[in-house]
């Protein structure tokens, strides 16, 4: 068998990027000339309203540490949409796990749910995120609390897997939040982890009435992480804290009240965005590549702004973390919403930021 | 000449805003529909390019297929050019948000680049359409083609030379953008003419190589089977495109304008300098498509981002808007259209004078309405 780089270097002259993509997808094939496309292989329901996917990669595959995030993209009603979701799999594992919550409404969430069956094709990006043992510098001997809200829980799976995987030695607490005993995820993956002795699990419904012995209840807050986790508490661990932006908030709290720890977070959420009093105004916008230009709101982010305007942007997290909807900005001045500063410079991601003066943008 | 009527202030305003309110509906409707055109007219591309080139060689051993190869090969690049290339180039598909098919960096199987495309054609001949010194469409920098055009004798020549034109129009599409009567006369510096030329080198070369040299090496001692397949193709290519452009723009009834037009110039008069520059073809559904919906050219002018395949059906809106408002809707056959763009090849290579400027509103001066 050939390999697909000497294929590729046979086929140069002869044809596109585009066309070799074209054939090998009407051929029945997954590969591309750079694009990383990848295969529904097995899924799975994980909890009530969560399932999980199996996907194995072209010969593209990204590179990644556990704790990282993807960007997935898939047609949704004849347009490219891209969404952020975190690898379980270890990085040495043939295929790619992603597991998801369907989101009421939500758009990609669904249309996998409906869509992603075995045989199906989706498109993968780079690698992100910043929530891996090797920016923690974690080692072996080192003790490990993760802290989980809902769907918070799949990177930090994936970082308790490989550290277990990996030999760990030290302690390693789990403390995971969801709203009752039927959305938990990962319920015979975790049991079987929890055959390694220094691996514990402590689950908490946090709607009332629905818990089972296993699991404790009430609302998350920051008086409950403080007391679990002092419960748990390995001395001076690491912190892993990963759900919504709130959950985050209040998690960092806490381990700024613990002292000594360290704590590493990400939230699937946006912050809190920054709003500032100043009425809305409404800016010009000109497009220097397609050149054309719109009028936008200073309360809306750029990116649902050039969507709304039929624009099609690279997006991913929407979030301001995954920099894909990073775009060259020639002139004008932006509100960085997930700092509340003012950014003058060179780039502006689309997606968290606000027109605070005509802008130049190199679209 | 046909006669518009010159329109009023309030009339103008009114035309555009219509017309405005047609655009704003189509956009926000575009979805899967066109999508999946779209990806139709790619996979007809690809099949077609497949089954020419195929044929080619098939043609190795039964001789007589050459010519169909040759003509289903021309037939790929010419849908391959209008219906998805110049369509995609608009940025009609941008919202699909599809590498394959976004507009910024598509680039089509012809020897110019889709950057230079993008900016004598997206941006020029759209925003300045038929603006004499504006819109280097307006003869290619070649012919005179309307009275406008100062006549040197240069000009006499022109039925040579808009034939070679039409053989080799890919080639002078992709040098447009040099500007070559600029460099010659000084007003274009050596070194930006240099940059211009690197990117476009690489274009011609690895389509060069492409159609002459690697695929008829894979013909081995049938070479030239498969090299004139290609060059017939081109040529195929070449002619039509050609020939639906200057339909476009080149009719009897197409007006050129000076430069003072655009000054103040409302959105409404934009509109109107569209639909007065351009003219459209008659013919059925597959002749629009293969001429990548061009033959819709007054809509293609009035909404170029809005996806092709609705200009049809946007055309009875236009044309009706366009009785309402008194304005000639210049709509023929290609027989009857392409006959008045010779004529004009013709006429304007010897002198001629122009007819005073019909002004396009009773705002301009020197109106008799
Ligand atoms: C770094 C990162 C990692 C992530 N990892 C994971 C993961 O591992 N697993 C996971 O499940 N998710 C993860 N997410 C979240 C994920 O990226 C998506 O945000 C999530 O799947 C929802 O996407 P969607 O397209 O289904 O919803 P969207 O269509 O984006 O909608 C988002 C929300 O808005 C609401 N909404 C949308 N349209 C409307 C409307 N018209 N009216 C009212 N409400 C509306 C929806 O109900 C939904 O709750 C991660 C996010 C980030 C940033
Ligand atoms: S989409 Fe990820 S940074 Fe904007």
């Amino acid at each position: 068998m050939l390999s697909p780089a000497t294929i590729k270097q046979i086929l140069r002259p002869l044809i596109s990027p585009g066309h070799y993509d074209f054939w090998a997808r009407e051929l029945g094939s997954v590969a591309a000339w750079e694009r990383c496309f990848a295969r529904v292989v097995s899924r799975s329901d994980e909890s009530q309203d969560s399932f999980t996917l199996h996907l194995r990669p072209n010969s593209n595959r990204p590179a990644y540490q556990s704790g990282q995030h993807i960007n997935l993209s898939a047609v949704v009603q004849g347009r490219r949409i891209s969404r952020s979701y975190s690898l379980t799999s270890l990085p040495g594992e043939r295929d790619l796990s992603i597991t998801l919550r369907r989101e009421p409404m939500g758009q990609m969430s669904n249309w996998l749910y409906d869509n992603a069956m075995p045989g199906a094709i989706v498109e993968i990006g780079s690698a992100f995120g910043d929530m891996t043992f090797a920016k923690a510098g974690v080692t072996t001997d080192d003790n490990l609390l993760f802290l989980a809200a809902g769907s918070g829980i799949t990177p930090l799976y994936g970082l308790i897997r490989a550290a277990l995987a990996g030999g760990h030695r030290g302690t390693i607490k789990l403390l995971y939040w969801d709203k009752t005993c039927d959305h938990f995820c990962f319920g015979n993956e975790l049991r079987e982890l929890e055959q390694h002795p220094q691996f514990s699990v402590q689950r908490i419904a946090t709607r009332s009435g629905l818990e089972n012995q296993n699991t404790n209840s009430g609302r998350i807050s920051e008086a409950q992480i403080q007391v679990l986790a002092a419960e748990l508490l390995p001395s001076s661990p690491h912190i892993f804290a990963c759900g919504g932006a709130d959950f985050v908030a209040k998690a960092r709290k806490v381990a700024d009240g613990l002292g000594q720890s360290r704590l590493y977070a990400e939230s699937f959420t946006a912050n809190n965005p920054v709003t500032d009093d100043s009425a809305e105004t409404f800016y010009q916008i000109e497009l220097a590549r397609s050149r054309t230009s719109l009028e936008v709101s200073s309360k809306t982010n750029l990116l649902d702004a050039l969507e709304a305007a039929g624009i099609g942007v690279e997006s991913g997290c929407r979030m301001g973390i995954c920099n894909t909807c990073s775009c060259p900005t020639r002139q004008g001045s932006t509100l960085d919403t997930s700092t509340g500063l003012l950014n003058n410079g060179h780039s502006t991601r689309l997606c968290i930021s606000q027109a605070r003066s005509n802008l130049i943008l190199d679209l | 000449m046909t006669h518009s009527k010159a329109l009023t202030a309030t009339e103008l305003d009114e035309f555009g805003a219509a017309l405005d309110a047609i655009k704003q509906r189509e956009l926000a409707d575009v979805g899967e529909a066109d999508a999946r055109y779209i990806r139709r007219i790619l996979k007809a591309v690809r099949y077609s390019e497949m089954l020419g080139r195929a044929l080619l060689y098939i043609a190795i051993v039964l001789p007589p297929l050459w010519l169909l190869g040759a003509v289903i090969l021309g037939i790929s690049k010419i849908l391959e050019n209008m219906e998805l290339g110049h369509n995609v180039m608009h940025g009609q598909y941008d919202w699909m948000n599809d590498p394959q098919l976004n507009g910024k960096n598509y680039e089509w199987d012809i020897v110019g680049t889709g950057d230079n495309w993008r900016k004598t054609h997206n941006y020029e001949h759209h925003t300045y359409t038929n603006i004499k010194g504006m819109d280097s469409d307006v003869g290619y920098g070649l012919l005179r083609l309307f009275p406008e055009q100062r006549w040197r004798p240069f000009y006499l020549m022109q039925p040579i030379s808009a034939a070679l034109l039409a053989v080799l129009f890919q080639w002078g599409v992709a040098i447009q953008d040099l500007e070559l009567g600029k460099v010659f006369s000084g007003k274009k510096s050596k070194a930006e003419f240099k940059a211009g030329v690197k990117p476009l080198a690489k274009k011609v070369r690895t389509q060069l190589l492409r159609d002459y040299l690697f695929y008829p090496l894979l013909a081995g001692p049938f070479f030239l089977t498969v090299f004139s397949g290609n060059l017939i193709a081109n040529l195929i290519r070449n002619l039509w495109t050609y020939m639906i452009i200057f339909c476009g723009h080149f009719t009897a009834n197409a007006q050129v304008f000076p430069y003072s037009i655009l000054e103040n110039e409302s959105r409404g008069h934009w509109y109107l300098r569209q639909l007065r520059g351009s003219s459209n073809l008659r013919g059925g559904k597959l002749f629009h498509i293969l001429s990548g919906n061009l033959s819709h050219q007054i809509e293609h002018h009035l909404f170029p981002t809005v996806p092709a395949r609705r200009y049809a059906r946007l055309s009875l809106e236009v044309r009706a808007l366009c009785e309402q408002y008194g304005q000639h809707y210049n709509v023929g056959s290609l027989p009857s259209q392409f006959s008045q763009v010779l004529y004009r090849i013709l006429r304007h290579s010897l002198p001629s004078k122009p007819a005073p400027l019909k002004p396009l509103t009773t705002l301009e001066p020197g109106v008799a309405a």
